[in-house]
């Protein structure tokens, strides 16, 4: 497992001016943003506000139109999630990229097996297998079997844990999380939103797109909050379920502007 | 994976191998005897080789029917080098170069452009088999007498004929490769789910084309041991024998679409089929309920297999 030697705090990631275009469609318009150890921001905003687009330039599924992406200060291409997984930057898609029928270990590794010596890359499961339970147990996560079974056989919730749990494994500067608790009912949430907060207090910078705001003001650090593709507000304190919905909005947003803090009216 | 399920398949397959035993036993006397279990093991060796590699292809998500057409262009090519004075050693590597080149093809337009695979090597079975009849000008080409050449098809080792202990190998290193290996676990994922495998970093093009490619390379090395045990290499051999393959595999536990399957569930299905067609042979059944019955076999199997699966699997 990876920890991260980063000061809390520290802007690991970074995005500056960051801009997509599809065609005439202004995705994401300029929209500089900072991601710091230890800490989940969230990104809020209504359909179509480029809360997606924007995450996706920061862990390489999308290249930025223009702008440019930092990671420990210095400037990178991100030009796959591969390169960004390169840098220690992790995707958590939505249930999407676990292998439905292999098992819990075989998940964890998937695409980064490891294996004996050799010429033959053969698959070592035992020192798999080992490293697979002391993750899943440190970050408290409990499922019914680790080898043997078919994660498609697994519940919705078990698998995103899977999910967050791979990313946290590998993940040594920030994970992105795109909606995770999208399709889990309220326990099950929960679980991944504790998830998230570990994860965080390990030091790695982590970023939750969300819809459901009562998640984000329990979990948040900092919200950025999108609209019509540009950063409207950035909150550190004071972060209320109807200040972000006048936010995301729009109604109401010059007294933000007027309070003075980090915020802009894009 | 699958543990459970695959387990529930071989044993079944097992089962209905020993009925089928019994089964011939009891009307011919001649049925499991050494010579005839041999000649059972020598009939199925072909298709059991390229068996053993469509059930890669097959759990990969993937599907090659060139490999009928494959074996006649590899068997040819092999004769072909024989004939301009090739030792057999260059003949081996001049059939499975053949086969290679084949599976390149499938792979530039299965992997590469996106064309279906089943359109694809339906198309490419036509383009091939057309290629062996025009290389060969329709008629055999010898490959008697070259030094041991003869042996590899019609030759014996330790009392048993040589294609069957090549299966033998065949299979046993397939399943090594599949249960052991990372680069048949990433066959597992990319035929269970392409597009999570994508997102997983896995190395999705290159694991399916290297797919293809095994599969015409090992094609065109059962082409190769059938022409040294004809004597010949020659366009029309293996026509349809595509479809008796992937019957083995499917009855094997396979699933057609990928993510699920077995080596010892292919060897089973290949055993079974070759001695169902072996037992009817020696009871003196026509070969018109020959394919009846091979028939009847797969469409129970898959019925089976489809009804238990719906009842384990949630939702």
């Amino acid at each position: 497992m990876k920890t991260s030697t980063l000061e809390r705090g520290a802007v690991v990631v970074e995005g500056l001016g960051l801009r997509r275009t599809y065609g005439s469609i202004v995705a994401v318009d300029g929209v500089d943003i900072s991601l710091r150890a230890g800490e989940i921001t969230a990104i809020v905003g209504d359909n179509g506000a480029g809360k997606s687009t924007l995450v996706k330039m920061l862990c390489g599924a999308v290249t930025p139109t223009s702008g440019e992406v930092r990671v420990d200060g210095e400037r990178v291409v991100l030009r796959s999630p591969l390169a960004a997984r390169e840098l220690g930057i992790e995707t958590v898609f939505q249930d999407l990229a676990l292998a439905p029928n292999r098992d819990v270990v075989e998940n964890l590794f998937l695409g980064r097996e490891r294996c004996k010596r050799g010429p033959l890359f053969i698959l070592d499961r035992p020192a798999m297998r080992r490293s697979a339970h002391e993750q899943l147990a440190s970050l408290a996560i409990n499922l019914p079997r680790m080898t043997g079974i078919p994660i498609g056989q697994m519940s919705g919730g078990q698998r995103q844990a899977v999910s967050v749990a791979r990313a946290a494994f590998w993940a040594s500067r920030a994970m992105f999380m795109d909606e995770p608790t999208a399709a889990l009912g309220v326990r099950e949430s929960t679980n991944v939103l504790r998830l998230a907060r570990s994860i965080a207090d390990r030091g790695l910078a982590v970023v939750l797109i969300s819809h459901i705001l009562p998640h984000v003001t329990e979990l948040a650090d900092r919200v950025i909050v999108m609209r019509h593709g540009k950063k409207v507000a950035e909150l550190t304190d004071e972060i209320s379920s109807e200040r972000l919905v006048s936010l995301i909005v729009g109604v109401d947003a010059h007294a933000v502007v007027d309070e003075g803090n980090t915020s802009r009216l894009g | 994976m699958d543990r459970l399920l695959l387990h529930a398949n071989e044993i079944g397959l097992g089962l209905a191998l020993v009925a089928v035993m019994v089964i011939f036993q009891t009307k011919s006397e001649f049925f499991l005897t050494e010579d005839n279990a041999l000649n059972v093991g020598r009939a199925v060796s072909y298709t059991g080789i390229v068996a053993a590699v469509a059930t890669l292809v097959l759990i990969a998500g993937e599907l090659d029917l060139t490999v009928g057409a494959t074996l006649a262009v590899g068997g040819i090519a092999a004769a072909k080098a024989l004939n301009i004075g090739a030792s057999p050693i260059i003949a081996i590597l001049a059939g499975m170069a053949a086969g290679a080149v084949i599976g390149l093809f499938n792979a530039a337009l299965i992997v590469g452009i996106g064309v279906n695979a089943l359109i694809a090597t339906i198309g490419m079975t036509f383009v091939w088999r057309g290629v062996a009849f025009i290389w060969t000008d329709g008629g055999p080409v010898s490959t008697f007498g070259v030094s041991w050449f003869d042996e590899i098809g019609a030759g014996q080792v330790l009392g048993a004929p040589t294609p069957m202990w090549l299966m033998f190998v065949v299979f046993v290193l397939g399943g090594f490769v599949l249960s052991t290996t990372k680069f048949g676990s990433h066959i597992y994922a990319i035929g269970g789910s392409r597009d999570a495998a994508r997102l997983a970093g896995l190395p999705v093009w290159r694991v399916r084309s290297a797919v293809y490619i095994l599969s015409g390379m090992i094609a065109g090395l059962a082409g190769v041991i059938l022409a040294s045990s004809n004597g010949s290499g020659s366009a029309p051999v293996g026509i349809g024998v595509e479809l008796t393959i992937i019957a083995a595999v499917i009855l094997g536990g396979t699933a057609l679409f990928g993510g699920r399957g077995s080596m010892i569930g292919t060897f089973l299905g290949v055993l079974f089929l070759g001695a169902l067609a072996n037992g009817m042979n020696l009871v003196g059944l026509a070969a018109y309920w020959q394919q009846f019955v091979t028939g009847v076999a797969l469409v129970f199997a898959v019925t089976v297999d489809e009804i238990w699966r719906r009842r384990i699997t949630p939702q």
